[in-house]
């Protein structure tokens, strides 16, 4: 089961999407690159031009985690009016890939932020409940045993022959 | 921090998932890749045609990690 862990009034006012004309905000206006192409046209010089991967790395190096970075990257260029929201999202992987290439090459340590931290069990937790289960498994395996040396202890029932009117013959 | 609001993230978790699950694929049927004639299977054909945007994207990250890798 998941529960909501963002602020509940971390969100928009009701009505402030209406407090400025219609189009007058640059993500109100067509995008200036329509498809996932142009947008990556756009992105990867910009991210692989020398300063800005100097700087990038520095980020990174600091334990940013890529999808982050990547998710800032394209709600700025949706804030700018240079692509729609959904080719933001189509793009983010393509932009992780890269930013993972240059990390690779730059011989950085960074952070993919694919696992979600609040879904991590506590480490302690963990250890205890291994614990747990390594002191059952062994009692098991020691009643296991007994109950095997009982059923070895017992003699086997030896059959008697149906003797009666019904008994089938020859058997 | 939650997958809420967090759509890109997502979309980065499940593409990256299926580029690995598509690049093993791949290596097996090249390993395992004999018949090249009339009468071979059309699958590679097919797959090469696939122009959604999900194949797409796909297709810039095989690109960029076959061309980044170190």
């Amino acid at each position: 089961m998941a529960f909501r862990t963002t602020a509940n009034f971390d969100a928009p006012i009701p009505g402030q999407s209406l407090t400025a004309e219609l189009g007058a905000r640059p993500w109100q206006t067509p995008p200036e690159f329509p498809t996932i192409e142009e947008a990556i046209e756009y992105y990867i010089p910009r991210l692989s031009d020398a300063n800005n991967a100097v700087r990038m790395l520095e980020v990174i190096e600091r334990g940013i985690p890529l999808t982050a970075l990547a998710e800032v990257l394209t709600l700025a260029g949706v804030m700018e009016g240079k692509h729609t929201v959904d080719v933001g999202v189509l793009i983010s992987p393509v932009l992780v890939e890269f930013m993972e290439g240059m990390a690779k090459v730059a011989e950085i340590e960074y952070t993919l932020g694919d696992v979600d931290e609040g879904m991590q069990a506590d480490p302690k937790l963990v250890a205890d409940a291994m614990k747990e289960l390594k002191d059952s498994r062994t009692e098991i395996t020691k009643e296991f045993k007994e109950f095997k040396e009982q059923d070895e202890e017992i003699q086997p029932v030896v059959d008697e022959k149906p003797v009666g009117l019904m008994a089938r013959r020859g058997e | 921090m939650s997958y809420e609001r967090q759509p890109a993230r997502l979309a980065v978790i499940n593409m990256r998932n299926q580029l690995d699950r598509m690049m093993k694929k791949e290596e097996a049927k090249t390993s395992s890749m004999s018949s090249l004639g009339l009468l071979a299977p059309r699958q590679a054909k097919q797959e090469s045609n696939q122009t959604s945007e999900s194949a797409r994207v796909l297709n810039y990250m095989k690109q960029i990690r076959t061309n980044m890798s170190v």
